[in-house]
């Protein structure tokens, strides 16, 4: 397999090839980006104004974030691993559910990419690319 | 004859904004040395162990979000990574443990490569093919470089950090500018179908580019992986040097695609710290919106200041922030 190949590559006006996929990849970061970032602006705002129940009020938590990640998940009974997402009516953790977004839609668009990748009869790029998605799938639920 | 400050009347603007910056720089690494000598960011201790803050919470998010915006602009301009400099800066002038300054510097390292991301793609200088591969071994390796972090004692990950910034440091004051060099034949490179074109505005002309030496790149990635992950820093430290100096890759092509690889291991990693528990909300949020507001103005600022004289002062303050995780750690080793 060599380089972009004929169907993969378009040609801009600048005289340069652009990938299909880039494109397409592009255009998939840029809904991610948009649809997390205001999600995650929603729930801070939520959450810190009080408008959302929690578990945990925010004015506790500069009490608390000196301690560690394994001390202040035993004081304050926060959810590790997954089992928080039971609990996405609670303020705080429907903020983490918008940061978990970021890395769950950027390990969707990688293994989007892999068949775009086939299409664009590139298989080495697309078998990379699902390798990857592995290793971010692998990294969410066994990490 | 028109009336102006005088100050500013006449002056180029790199000539005004590059004090401010340096002043901005310069508080900052007062700071740090406050840190070095042992004062405490703010906290008052009580009977129970558990520790007083000063200010209220939206004390706290008010001063991170302008801080991070400061170190968003900076990070611009000096040409580092946001992530890089967040970590040892952050452990140093806020009261937050290492943990939770780890996880939100991963975030704040992928949301900003996130939202750099679609445009460089779409201008055709970040390569999806170069950045793939060396991704798919760094972020396996990051992984392994998180879950190391969480597990080790908080100083042996501090003093590591400080031994790792400051030799940072000295990689960006000795590494030599990139040179034109023949490439040799790279069956990897070839077989992946590495290669690419962009049309340089400088010089006005489409640049054919390929690369060579994959093999020891996804090599170096195992270890940039690792640390990337165990210190919550991202790659975008040692992305650009890789693909420069060990690659050849032209460094429009690899600032471009740093960014990409940065989306990729800074998602591994963090998967790690979400699942440990080692983000918290009011610390990441704050940090992400402030430090993608500050590189968008760091953007804006990048053709009015000296880029040099920044990334000499951006060399400074991480010696500053590498010694002061290195005198922490030690201290925390030995006590």
């Amino acid at each position: 397999m060599s380089g972009p190949g004929r169907s993969e590559s378009l040609l801009n006006p600048a005289g340069t090839t652009i990938g299909r996929v880039s494109r397409t990849y592009a255009t998939m970061v840029g809904w991610l980006v948009s649809i997390s970032l205001s999600a995650l602006v929603v729930a801070f705002v939520l959450y810190a104004s009080g408008l959302l129940p929690s578990s945990l009020p925010v004015q506790a938590i500069p009490d608390l974030w000196h301690l560690s990640a394994a001390e202040y998940a035993q004081v304050t009974n926060r959810a590790i691993g997954w089992s928080w997402i039971v609990h996405i009516a609670d303020g705080r953790y429907l903020v983490f559910l918008t940061l978990v977004l970021f890395p769950a839609g950027t390990m969707l668009i990688v293994a989007i990419a892999s068949p775009l990748y086939l299409n664009a009869r590139a298989p080495l790029m697309a078998l990379i690319a699902l390798l990857e998605a592995a290793v971010l799938l692998f990294a969410a639920i066994a990490a | 004859m028109p009336a102006g400050n005088p100050l500013t009347h006449g002056a180029h603007p790199s000539t005004v904004l590059t004090p401010v910056i340096k002043y901005c720089l310069a508080t900052i690494m007062l700071l740090l040395a406050a840190g070095v000598l042992g004062a405490d960011p703010a906290s008052v201790p009580t009977d129970s162990g558990l520790l007083l803050s000063p200010l209220p919470w939206w004390g706290w998010v008010f001063l991170l979000f302008v801080f991070t915006l400061l170190l968003g602009v900076i990070a611009v301009i000096g040409g580092v990574g946001g992530g890089v400099l967040f970590v040892p800066i952050v452990s140093a002038l806020f009261p937050f443990h290492f943990d939770f300054v780890r996880g939100a510097g991963l975030l704040v390292a992928l949301c900003g490569a996130l939202s750099a991301a679609p445009r460089l793609l779409r201008g055709g200088m970040a390569s999806i093919r170069l950045g793939l591969p060396l991704a798919l071994v760094g972020s396996a390796a990051s992984i392994g470089g998180a879950s190391l972090g969480l597990v080790l004692p908080t100083s042996v990950v501090e003093l590591l950090l400080g031994v790792s910034i400051v030799a940072i440091a000295a990689l960006m004051i000795a590494s030599p500018g990139p040179k034109h060099r023949e490439l040799r034949h790279d069956p990897i490179a070839t077989a992946i179908g590495i290669r690419g074109n962009y049309h340089d505005s400088s010089i006005g002309r489409r640049i054919d580019w390929t690369v060579h030496r994959t093999g020891w790149a996804l090599v170096a990635y195992i270890g940039i992986g690792i640390m990337g992950g165990m210190f919550g820093l991202g790659a975008g430290w040692a992305n650009v040097p890789t693909m420069t100096l060990l690659m050849g890759a032209p460094v429009k092509v690899a600032v471009a695609t740093s960014g990409y690889v940065m989306t990729l291991n800074s998602s591994a990693a963090a998967w790690v710290y979400l699942n440990g528990g080692a983000v918290l909300g009011l610390i990441t949020v704050p940090s992400i919106v402030g430090m993608m507001a500050g590189t968008r103005i760091g953007a804006r600022l990048l053709p009015r200041v000296r880029p040099r004289v920044i990334r000499r002062i951006v060399t400074v303050l991480l010696v500053a922030a590498g010694l002061r995780s290195l005198v922490a750690g030690i201290l925390g080793v030995i006590g």
